[in-house]
């Protein structure tokens, strides 16, 4: 056991429970003012509620509302680190100094300090950019910087608050890719609302909403059977869990899906297809002599949505006009062939 | 630099007024310079009396700005950082200087520290005489001029935000720290304007001045004191007088916008 939280906040209608292990990564999911902020508010110190409990390592960090034995660590003792959505680089100093600022205040010399931030600096791939002041970065470089930033004060949980939504499509891989290899045996919460970052990054999902939990879970069993209407609505991403092989990922009942590798995906270790419903062509007789990826399927549900139509076939969906599921003559039961581009395909590792 | 006209939105009739405010700012200034005797404008700003004016102001200037930098940054601190009832109305309570009348301060301040006030009486006790002293002018000067401080380090204070401070706590930097490392420097623009406009009102500062720390020359009698004073008998020395403090004036205005830029 490593981390417990309890907590209640009367005014935001906030109260739940969770604990997680040492090593382990959460996702924390949820609608807007679900209560995501406030959970890592609370667990970073920032946020008193009115009656709760934070132990990290049998040590507690507080101690509010019932009983006598109040506690209250401050934040820059509890050994939790927050890395904000806004990387926040203090603007007044270099890459460099301000990655040391977390040894620098832990009472390490400048020169320790330093070389403590050139290694952190190394491992997110920003060396070059050490003498350069926050302004000079791209918003990509200032996220990469903030995390290095967060574990040179080697915290013993790192708190993520939607570390990537604010990078464009073209960076976000780069970081994703960066957290999966910097986060490995850390302890880390990372609060999202993107499904793929809660898959790629994270052991466990918790979903929020309405300032309790509705749902938690190894994140692949959550999303592949949601239980909320909010992950129901998150999860509308089609994978495919499986084994890496070849170009692609074999998943249950030998389907093969191919497409492109983002990441270092190995041979026969975990790995995960990823597709958009709407990359996906619904045909009732097998398409002949196609290099898309075929997948022979029963349709489960139609539901209008967006204008189309959603054709749901027990974990895969499709998004298609009206007119071509009224020209297909679709409906609950029968068979079908899910058809995707391989380039429409991205395969991650897991 | 190039400059890029953009639409105003401004109704041409403003422009009237506007030039009318401008002139009526700088008017009496070119009318005082009109006034200068030039040929003897050196003579007249360095006669004993007016170096020793201008000495103690710029003296007693810069150790009421300390006092206002020592006392003024922790009170803005609380005052934008820290909730606590009655803070509403102890921030009204601290920008009262600005709006008293100075004499009024001088007054309130002789029966504070005079040497049968409040606490000088105490203070006579012990053998520490302020009223009338070259620490009364520096006393007097302080409470008129915190506040410029005090308000323009909250302004930036809030401006400034908790976030990055946030992030340092959460980095491990005790509240100490956080504030040495972060607050500080990310207000610091602030901090300059604020003690340059708290310099500059000490440096005008005469009301008070006269009422609690009277007119001995080179103890208490500043520039303003010497400049009221020469009027009546040299109107030429308190023109050449006050250009100087117009000039100092205009320096400490380009100071404090300098270090406002620069952010």
């Amino acid at each position: 056991m490593s981390l417990e939280l309890s907590a209640r906040v009367e005014a935001r209608g906030f109260d739940l429970e969770f604990a997680m292990t040492r090593g382990e990564h959460v996702a924390i999911l949820g609608p807007n003012g679900a209560g995501k902020s406030t959970t890592l508010s609370v667990l970073a110190g920032l946020l008193k509620p009115d009656e709760g409990r934070v132990v990290l390592d049998d040590r507690v960090l507080a101690h509010v509302g019932r009983g006598t034995s109040a506690r209250w660590v401050p934040p820059h003792d509890r050994g939790i680190a927050l890395m904000a959505q806004d990387p926040l680089l203090f603007p007044f100093l270099t890459v460099l100094e301000n990655v040391a600022f977390g040894p620098r205040s832990a009472g390490a010399s400048k020169a320790a300090a330093r070389d403590v931030a050139r290694r952190w600096l190394g491992e997110v791939e920003a060396s070059d950019l050490a003498t350069r002041k926050p302004h000079e970065l791209s918003g990509g470089q200032a996220q990469r910087v903030a995390l290095a930033r967060a574990l040179a004060a080697d915290p013993k949980v790192l708190l993520l608050d939607e570390p990537l939504s604010a990078l464009d499509v073209g960076t976000a891989p780069i970081m994703r890719q960066v957290l999966r290899r910097v986060l490995a045996g850390r302890s880390a919460i990372i609060v999202t609302h993107e499904i793929l970052d809660a898959l790629l990054l994270a052991d466990r999902v918790i979903v929020i909403e309405g300032g309790s939990i509705v749902e938690s879970g190894p994140t692949a069993e959550v999303l592949a059977r949601p239980r909320s209407a909010f992950t129901a609505r998150l999860a509308g991403l089609n994978m495919v869990v499986g084994a890496a092989s070849g170009p692609g990922v074999l998943g249950d009942g030998n389907l093969l899906v191919e497409g492109v590798s983002n990441g270092d995906v190995i041979q026969g270790q975990h790995a995960v297809a990823v597709f958009r419903p709407h990359a996906v062509s619904v045909f009732v007789q097998p398409p002949s002599g196609s290099p898309r990826n075929q997948i022979a399927v029963t349709i489960t549900e139609l539901e209008p949505r967006d204008g189309n139509v959603r054709v749901r076939a027990g974990e895969l969906s499709a998004d298609i006009t009206a007119a071509a599921a009224a020209d297909l003559d679709l409906a609950p039961g029968v068979p079908a062939y899910f058809s995707v581009k391989a380039n429409q395909v991205t395969i991650y590792p897991l | 630099m190039s400059r890029v006209s953009h639409y105003s939105g401004l109704p041409r009739w403003l422009y009237v007024p506007a030039v009318v405010g401008a002139v009526f700012v700088l008017l009496p200034l070119v009318a005082m310079a009109a006034r200068v005797d030039w040929a003897n404008f050196g003579s007249l700003i360095t006669s004993d009396s007016s170096i020793a004016a201008l000495k103690l102001s710029l003296r007693t200037s810069a150790a009421s700005t300390v006092a206002c930098i020592v006392l003024g940054v922790p009170m803005a601190m609380v005052l934008a950082r820290a909730s606590f009832p009655g803070q509403n109305l102890l921030r009204s309570f601290v920008l009262l200087p600005l709006v008293l009348p100075p004499v009024v301060a001088g007054i309130a301040l002789l029966y504070t520290f005079g040497k049968r006030g409040l606490i000088g009486e105490s203070l006579d006790a012990w053998g520490i005489h302020l009223a009338f002293s070259t620490t009364a002018v520096v006393i007097a000067q302080t409470f008129v001029a915190l506040p410029f401080l005090v308000v323009s380090l909250e302004g930036s204070l809030r401006t400034a935000g908790q976030r990055y401070e946030v992030v340092a706590a959460t980095l491990g930097a005790r509240p100490t720290t956080v504030l040495r490392r972060v607050t500080i420097p990310l207000v610091l623009p602030g901090l300059i304007s604020g003690a340059v406009l708290s310099f500059a009102r000490a440096l005008g500062e005469f009301g008070a001045t006269l009422t609690f720390a009277g007119s001995l020359e080179g103890v208490t009698r500043t520039l303003p004191l010497e400049i009221y004073l020469q009027r009546e008998s040299d109107a030429d020395a308190a023109v050449a007088l006050s250009l100087v403090l117009v000039v100092v004036a205009i320096v400490v205005i380009a100071f404090a916008r300098g270090a406002r830029s620069d952010v």
